[in-house]
């Protein structure tokens, strides 16, 4: 190689970002989630299948704008609407780009719901300017999400498999996030942390102590769990209690969650509560319950939920 | 080992932590640095000071793709060391690989683009292409993986992989001469 081409050589090996280098040698995604899309296609059909079979139970209301759910799915759109969703209108609105975006304005619990999509290669708001009293960012299950509310507005965004994502209502927040969590779970995500048997399932996101804190509350066998999640950049041994529990307990141990540290505190057959940090990624994660304590009962479900932030890679 | 309890035992400062990366990781830096190097003692402590790096730098950093992270540092030192082969008068592999991409991009012109410019353009088109068509083309010409490595690691098909470098080259091609990026 000449002196020349080896200047050349040097400049191109110097010019390329390390995010870039490091993606590179990443395990390949086809490689490493080869199961992952037999199931993501087993559940693309089945969305697909209950969507025709949740349209077809429903009246649709006259389409003022002429646009149909077919008309979406032509540009590559399937809007994820939640089960109880009534008086649909579809729409497609105009972008920067050649590809529009996708809308669907809905009913659900006496409330009006407006959802849109836009495939698009980064993050963008796609609805109009809004003054906000309160504003939140987090991340839930590997995705990022916003929610932006004030006294008549709320909404929650996220960006996921280059898709814009921004659901706007006139529910409060915490309704809001329960209507998010029902569009997450027919795009075959979960937003909620509960176990799969567990009942009055409810999803909520809001500032602790500072911390951006994600909750999913439920019930199980009767007695009600408070499931929280936090990330944080404070590495410390003493990490922080997020359970919001404050009562003093009978018992206390020290334990571990996995491979993460845990400090428990119980009363027998009382309230109790384990909070545990996983030092990687930085995640804080506390279980709690008002009745029925014991090390046992709250060993086994911190177990049970707890569902590494990051996986083996 | 799991990459994330190897990392957790940096974060303890534990000295375990070096022996479990380099028996993870250890054989795919060692073929990363001989790609660029070829003397297998240069290599050797090329990734040895890798896992020393690696040390320095976790905590603060927590990487999200440990193999990648040590890669990149690996690849790193092998091409600060590379001045002493080229004494030696012998080619690596990834310089092999890379007058195969400079072959097809356009002849310098009178005015050469300076560094900066020529490194927002050059990341500006990576981003652009498709996550798999980047991972095709920085393995072979900044990593100098050949086509079969790339395929085998990849679970494609060597057409699919020598498809896409073929269009990226000229893409890359076309992109220069569209901005008046010369190099």
């Amino acid at each position: 190689m000449s002196e020349r081409m080896y200047a050349r050589f040097l400049l191109f090996m110097n010019a390329v970002d390390d995010d870039l280098l490091e993606e590179a040698l990443a395990v390949s995604k086809r490689k490493a989630m080869l199961h992952w899309r037999t199931l993501t296609a087993a559940a693309a059909c089945l969305c697909v299948v209950l969507g025709l079979l949740l349209w077809q139970g429903r009246t649709p209301a006259p389409p003022e704008s002429g646009v149909t759910a077919a008309d979406l799915a032509g540009y590559g759109y399937t809007l994820p609407l939640p089960a109880d969703a009534m008086d649909i209108l579809y729409d497609l609105l105009p972008s920067p780009s050649e590809i529009p975006i996708a809308q669907a304005r809905f009913g659900t619990g006496g409330h009006a719901v407006t959802l849109r999509a836009w495939r698009t290669e980064e993050p963008q708001e796609i609805f109009d300017d809004e003054t906000w009293t309160d504003q939140m960012d987090w991340s839930d299950g590997g995705t990022t999400l916003s929610l932006r509310s004030n006294a008549q507005t709320a909404q929650v965004s996220w960006y996921a498999d280059e898709t814009q994502w921004s659901v706007r209502s006139d529910m409060t927040p915490a309704d809001l996030l329960n209507t998010v969590d029902d569009i997450f779970s027919v795009l075959g995500r979960q937003l909620n942390r509960a176990p799969e048997n567990a009942q009055d399932v409810h999803y909520n996101a809001f500032y602790l102590d500072d911390l951006a804190v994600g909750e999913t509350s439920f019930t199980l066998d009767g007695v009600k769990y408070i499931y929280r999640i936090a990330p944080t950049y404070d590495t410390s041994p003493d990490f922080a209690d997020i359970s919001g529990v404050e009562e003093t307990f009978d018992h206390q141990a020290q334990a571990e969650v996995g491979w993460c540290p845990a400090r428990l505190a119980w009363n027998d057959g009382g309230a109790g509560k384990v909070v545990w940090f996983d030092v990687v990624p930085g995640q804080l994660y506390s279980l709690s319950v008002e009745v029925g304590a014991s090390r046992e009962s709250l060993m086994d479900l911190a177990d049970q939920l707890f569902l590494p932030a990051q996986g083996e890679v | 080992m799991k990459d994330i309890q190897i990392i957790e035992l940096f974060f303890r400062r534990a000295e375990e932590a070096v022996m479990r990366l380099a028996e993870k990781y250890g054989a795919m830096c060692q073929t990363i640095a001989r790609r660029i190097l070829r003397d297998e003692r240069d290599s050797e402590e090329c990734v040895n000071d890798a896992w020393l790096q690696t040390w320095n730098v976790i905590p603060p950093q927590r990487p999200a793709c440990l193999s990648g992270f040590v890669g990149r540092i690996t690849r790193n030192l092998a091409l600060n060391r590379l001045d002493y082969n080229r004494a030696q008068k012998r080619d690596s592999t990834l310089e092999a690989a890379f007058e195969e991409l400079s072959g097809s991009l356009p002849d310098s012109g009178d005015t050469l683009t300076d560094e900066v410019t020529f490194h927002d353009f050059l990341n500006r088109f990576l981003r652009r292409q498709s996550e798999e068509h980047r991972r095709y083309f920085l393995r072979r010409y900044w990593y100098g993986m050949s086509v079969q490595e790339i395929a085998r690691e990849c679970g494609v098909g060597e057409e699919k992989v020598k498809s896409a470098l073929f269009r990226i080259r000229n893409k890359l091609r076309q992109a220069m001469e569209e901005e008046g990026v010369y190099v």
